[in-house]
């Protein structure tokens, strides 16, 4: 599986997320846009430029997934895009209006890429993000303390078709701000299955490596 | 301030107020099975004010409070099982075809073989402080499914999940609507195919709330949350088929006493 640049228009993206707009991509790919706010300068950029393909997670991120979920998530990394088709990046980008501030990530890809019969695609990810001059360190940004899985990744369905994607969203109020999200997202099957030691085993596959900032 | 579904309450006299409302009745026991459980982890996000990523534990069928110097009383509505939609209030049916059947078609299946547990049936109510100047109140309904698979009930997978119409009644008036959030398709957000500390299970939780700080609190939350399921066929027109299994009436109901 490979990773394709296939900027669209705002598209419906199937889940809970985004509150503007509601429910849709941001679309395209804007890679930096200023903004003026309480008489300071910013500017909200992509950090890359295009978001990074990746068959293995970082050391981090394999540490702060066992650190929060070791306990009852037993994670295999198969270390290989297996399966079919690519990831196709529909919406990498930034936004700025009289309001608010943004920026998204949307991937789609093949609904069942691996060809798998068992078990549920889902995706995590392990961020860094907030003020520059207080980092908080690398946390999963999952569905809260019960699972590691994003709740924004996955099988979904789109206007009556079924699509498997990922969507990474972040909203702000026109403020001067100083901060940094960088995150790397990848594919897994919640196979369902446990391994010796009772833990349910999570294959985790390839990924994405993205993000975004903002400078006054 | 509300956490997730508007409430705004209105001026109209007080509801009538049912006590010791619990999810059973009659042969719906077999289906709809009381299964309380203390407080416990949803497996979806945390969101503001009472999360849905935690259940408010229990059965507390109501609870009495003072807003606006006033005795007030918040309770849950009798929660039912149900084959079919079948509220008149809610119109279950008509709602989910205008607002969705461009691309989907619902085909009703008309009951389950297995059984709803309902771990988590209550209200809430947090009167004003000094430091928070709001009354919140509402109340939530947490239920996982067991189907009996060998009888034909679909089996957990990421394809199941609930959809819900809801409506709150009170003196403005909010109209039933398929409870979507703003998705791409009618499916309830935190219901479904989810995992809590290893285990799969699909479940359903909704806490709707409301937070008030001077207009009357006079208000009934009202909903049908059936079990569904996106079948991956379409009709000759098209359309993504979307099975529709069987589900719960549930609400609850705010006033003055």
């Amino acid at each position: 599986m490979i990773l394709t640049l296939d900027y669209r228009p705002s598209q419906p993206h199937g889940w809970l997320g985004g509150d503007k707009p509601l429910g849709v991509t941001l679309g395209g790919h804007t890679a930096a846009t200023d903004y003026t706010a309480d008489d300071r300068q910013c500017r909200v950029s992509l950090l890359p430029l295009d978001p990074e393909y990746r068959t293995t997670p970082t050391d981090e991120f394999r540490q702060t997934l066992d650190t929060a979920f070791g306990a009852h998530y037993a994670v295999r990394f198969l270390g290989r895009p297996s399966g079919r088709g690519p990831f196709s990046v529909q919406s990498y980008t930034v936004s700025a209006d009289s309001l608010s501030i943004g920026a998204d990530l949307y991937v789609v890809y093949d609904t069942n890429p691996l060809g798998v019969t068992r078990g549920t695609m889902r995706w995590l990810q392990v961020s860094r993000g907030g003020p520059i001059a207080s980092d908080q360190g690398p946390r999963v940004d999952g569905m809260g303390p019960a699972n590691p899985f994003s709740p924004t990744g996955g099988s979904t369905s789109v206007n009556g078709t079924r699509v498997g994607n990922f969507l990474s969203v972040f909203e702000a109020p026109l403020v001067p701000l100083d901060l940094q999200f960088t995150a790397e997202a990848f594919l897994a099957r919640d196979t369902g299955t446990r391994d010796g030691s009772g833990r349910e085993v999570v294959e985790v596959f390839c990924g994405v490596a993205y993000g975004w900032e903002v400078r006054s | 301030m509300i956490s997730r579904r508007t409430v705004l309450c209105g001026g109209s006299a007080a509801l009538a107020l049912t006590l010791g409302a619990a999810p059973t009745a009659g042969a719906e026991t077999r289906h709809l099975v009381p299964d309380y459980r203390p407080s416990q982890l949803t497996g979806w996000p945390m969101t503001p004010g009472r999360s849905l990523g935690m259940t408010l534990g229990g059965h507390v069928p109501a609870v009495d409070f003072t807003y606006n110097n006033a005795p007030h009383r918040i309770s849950m509505l009798p929660a039912t099982y149900a084959d079919v939609p079948g509220d008149p209030t809610l119109g279950f049916r008509n709602v989910l075809a205008d607002t969705f059947g461009e691309y989907y078609a619902f085909r009703y299946q008309g009951g389950i073989h297995g059984q709803f547990l309902v771990q988590s049936y209550g209200v809430f109510a947090d009167e004003a402080t000094e430091t928070i100047p709001e009354t919140r109140f509402g109340g939530g309904l947490y239920v996982v499914y067991r189907p009996d698979v060998r009888r034909g009930d679909p089996p957990a997978r990421d394809t199941l999940g609930w959809i819900q119409v809801a409506a709150v009644l009170d003196s403005i008036g909010r109209p039933p609507e398929v409870d979507r959030f703003g998705r791409a398709n009618p499916f309830y957000a935190f219901g479904g195919l989810t995992s809590v500390n290893g285990d799969q299970l699909v479940n359903f939780h909704d806490i709707p709330q409301a937070g008030v700080m001077g207009p009357p609190a006079d208000a009934q939350f009202l909903a049908e949350t059936f079990l569904a399921q996106d079948t991956g066929r379409r009709t000759a027109s098209g359309k993504t088929i979307i099975a529709i299994y069987s589900g719960i009436r549930w609400g609850w109901q705010v006033g003055a006493v």
